[in-house]
């Protein structure tokens, strides 16, 4: 162990190599920052720099873009409510909040060391347990993602207490949304009306950019008051670059320890990946809080909670590619065809034939989750200063960018389109109190989970659904997540009646 | 509380549409297997249950003559919408995304930038149109030329060669 862990340092500490994981890890950041760009397209752009790069200098290099292109993806979450990538689209929820208080400093500062303590703890999970963790992910089929990602959307009835029948609507309307296009497993056209457009589905990020930022800008514009920045009239006087105290930071421990387990374990599941732990990790978070009324409105455990998940998830996707050469998600997908252009042969002989790929890869996260915070440190403080531009400015280029990062998924006008429809129908939701991260969850949670289900029921094989159903819901795993699933779903219903039971007894 | 109420009745008329039509056009399953058409329907029960109950606690929780007033002042608010400052920056927002393709990049985020501007009460017009074009040249050095993110050139003739202009002089730059 001792050996592997100096070999991987060595790699990483070597000048040449050294220098390169910093300019990765600002590149990274830059990207993930950057509306459109997610992050397999950071990595996707890097891919360029590694063609004279030995193979293990290669991974390390691409791991350092892929985690800082995570953690930048939140920095924009808070600042403009654009999520970089999709697992920072709870960020938003507590972040935005507390930028308009004027503390965007101390929501980046939260946001950056979570995401490096997550992405850390992940990277020596990988290091230790690799193999281990990769054969328990393997004994997980689809009825059990099915009940992990079924699990992220029993977020729905938390995310507005007082609200729960339209926040409900919102989150139907988003699985909804996910079911148009060609059916995942038989490719039948479904909802479609016969039109081309709507064959390859809803794009998520159109809609989620249109929602949050464009919905975001018509509502400032909507405001008779002088406009400046996000905060108000004395915004740059309130407009704070100050970093969270160490005190605050203490107090988010066990915050970032559940987090950073909760992240990494979905992580390594295939197909789960960052988005959904930063969804559940928000969920979870939520659910144990002693005040969860202060969930949404601006606090730190809401950014803490989705950061650490996510970027935990980093590391977590990371094993199964080095373990069994299957990649947990796109960015693995990506650097896994990164190293087979180099002629490396992926599969479970590779930790034991070349174990500094292992090595490499956790010196690199390492590194970068450190240096990712100093570079972010950096690249925050030029972000909050952007705030104080006038929004008569400020406004209209946040919808450019968001146009921008629309059209850079497909490269297609109609995801253009789809985003200026959805910021309206995200103006009418917030007018008609609807729940709009409601919509955004069950579009990004809709066809994991369909797909999951689906695939768990072909499995099955009953001779009817209901038998179906009764050998799927007895998988111990899947039955007890289920079950965790329906008492959170139930809890903020049944909560207030016992206690107006209590009350009127 | 006119618009909820019509929101809350579309997405009903809409529900049993999509119902209808997931139940028309798609194949039927075996009876054994979750198929392509039972998910979704499942979806719109749900959700055609929840808009029944939201409309429940609608007319429940207001009173009949303040719904039948803010009826009375529905096509009013619609005028007052048509003449306010939201109303021009959604249908800007619009025209945008129309003309993003055909007319490119450069010539829309340029006239949307300084037409938005003006919207939120920008009236120095020589810094507004030096700030739309900073932008404008920012946006498209940082995502076109730095990271190779494609953006439309224009389908008209002159803009298209307006946008290639540009691009030979950042080439040669």
């Amino acid at each position: 162990m001792f050996n592997l862990l100096t070999s991987g340092l060595s790699v990483v500490f070597a000048p040449k190599m050294f220098v390169l994981i910093i300019f990765a890890v600002f590149l990274g950041t830059l990207f993930g920052a950057l509306p459109g760009v997610s992050a397999t397209m950071a990595v996707t752009l890097g891919i360029p720099f590694t063609y004279k790069m030995d193979a293990v200098s290669a991974i390390a290099f691409l791991v350092a873009i892929y985690c800082a292109s995570v953690t930048g993806g939140g920095m924009t979450a808070i600042l403009f409510k654009i999520p970089g990538v999709p697992s920072s689209a709870p960020t938003t929820y507590d972040g935005y909040p507390m930028a308009q208080r004027g503390e965007a400093g101390k929501a980046l500062g939260v946001q950056l060391i979570c995401s490096a303590i997550g992405g850390i703890f992940a990277a020596v999970c990988m290091l230790l347990l690799s193999p281990q963790l990769t054969q328990a992910a393997l004994s997980f089929g689809p009825s059990e993602l099915f009940a992990i990602s079924f699990m992220g959307l029993s977020i729905l009835t938390s995310l507005e207490s007082d609200n729960i029948c339209r926040t409900i609507i919102s989150g139907l309307l988003g699985l909804l949304l996910a079911c148009i296009g060609l059916d995942p497993l038989l490719g039948v056209p479904r909802l479609t009306f016969g039109t081309r457009f709507l064959t390859s589905g809803i794009e998520m990020i159109p809609v989620m950019i249109g929602f949050f930022a464009v919905t975001e800008v018509l509502k400032q514009t909507n405001k008779p008051a002088k406009l400046q920045a996000v905060g108000g009239e004395d915004q740059k006087s309130r407009m704070s670059a100050k970093m969270p105290s160490l005190k605050e930071l203490f107090l988010l421990k066990w915050v970032i320890a559940r987090c950073s387990v909760l992240g990494t374990v979905i992580g390594i599941l295939p197909g789960a990946g960052a988005t959904i732990a930063s969804f559940l990790c928000y969920s979870a978070e939520q659910k144990i809080s002693r005040t969860p009324e202060k969930f949404g409105t601006g606090c730190l455990e809401g950014i803490a909670a989705p950061e650490a998940g996510n970027n935990a998830a980093t590391g977590g996707s990371m094993v199964p590619l080095l373990s069994l050469g299957i990649p947990g998600g796109n960015a693995a997908a990506i650097m896994m065809s990164a190293l087979v252009l180099k002629g490396v042969t992926m599969g479970p002989l590779l930790l034991v034939n070349q174990p500094q790929f292992l090595s490499a890869t956790f010196a690199s996260m390492l590194v970068s989750n450190i240096i990712m915070v100093l570079a972010a440190i950096v690249i925050a403080k030029i972000f909050v200063q952007v705030l104080k531009i006038p929004y008569s400015v400020l406004g209209p280029a946040i919808i450019m960018m968001a146009t921008i990062g629309a059209f850079a998924t497909k490269n297609t006008a109609v995801d253009v389109i789809l985003m200026a429809v959805s910021g309206l129908i995200g103006f009418v939701f917030v007018t008609c109190k609807f729940n709009s991260s409601a919509m955004i969850l069950g579009l990004v949670l809709g066809v994991i989970c369909e797909s999951n289900l689906r695939r768990a029921y072909t499995i099955a094989n009953g001779r009817t659904l209901m038998d179906a159903t009764a050998k799927i819901m007895t998988r111990p795993v899947t039955g007890i997540v289920l079950l965790v699933c329906a008492a959170v779903l139930l809890s903020p219903v049944v909560k207030p009646l016992l206690k107006k039971k209590q009350n009127a007894s | 509380m006119a618009l909820q109420l019509i929101v809350n009745l579309l997405l009903l008329a809409g529900c049993i549409g999509f119902f209808v039509n997931v139940s028309t056009t798609m194949p039927h399953s075996p009876a054994n297997e979750l198929g392509a058409e039972q998910w979704p329907q499942a979806i719109l029960v749900l959700l055609m249950l929840a808009i029944c109950f939201n409309l429940y606690r609608y007319f429940k929780t207001n009173k009949k003559e303040d719904i039948a007033a803010a009826f009375r002042d529905f096509v009013p608010s619609i005028g007052r919408l048509l003449k306010s400052r939201l109303f021009a920056g959604m249908a800007l927002v619009v025209v945008m995304a129309l003309m993003y393709e055909p007319v490119g990049f450069l010539v829309t985020c340029l006239l949307f930038l300084i037409s938005y501007g003006l919207l939120l009460g920008q009236r120095n017009i020589p810094v507004l149109l030096l700030t739309s074009v900073l932008i404008t040249v920012i946006l498209y050095i940082g995502f076109s030329v730095m990271l190779g993110v494609m953006l439309p050139r224009g389908q008209f003739p002159p803009l298209r060669n307006f946008a290639l202009f540009i691009e030979s002089l950042v080439s040669d730059f």
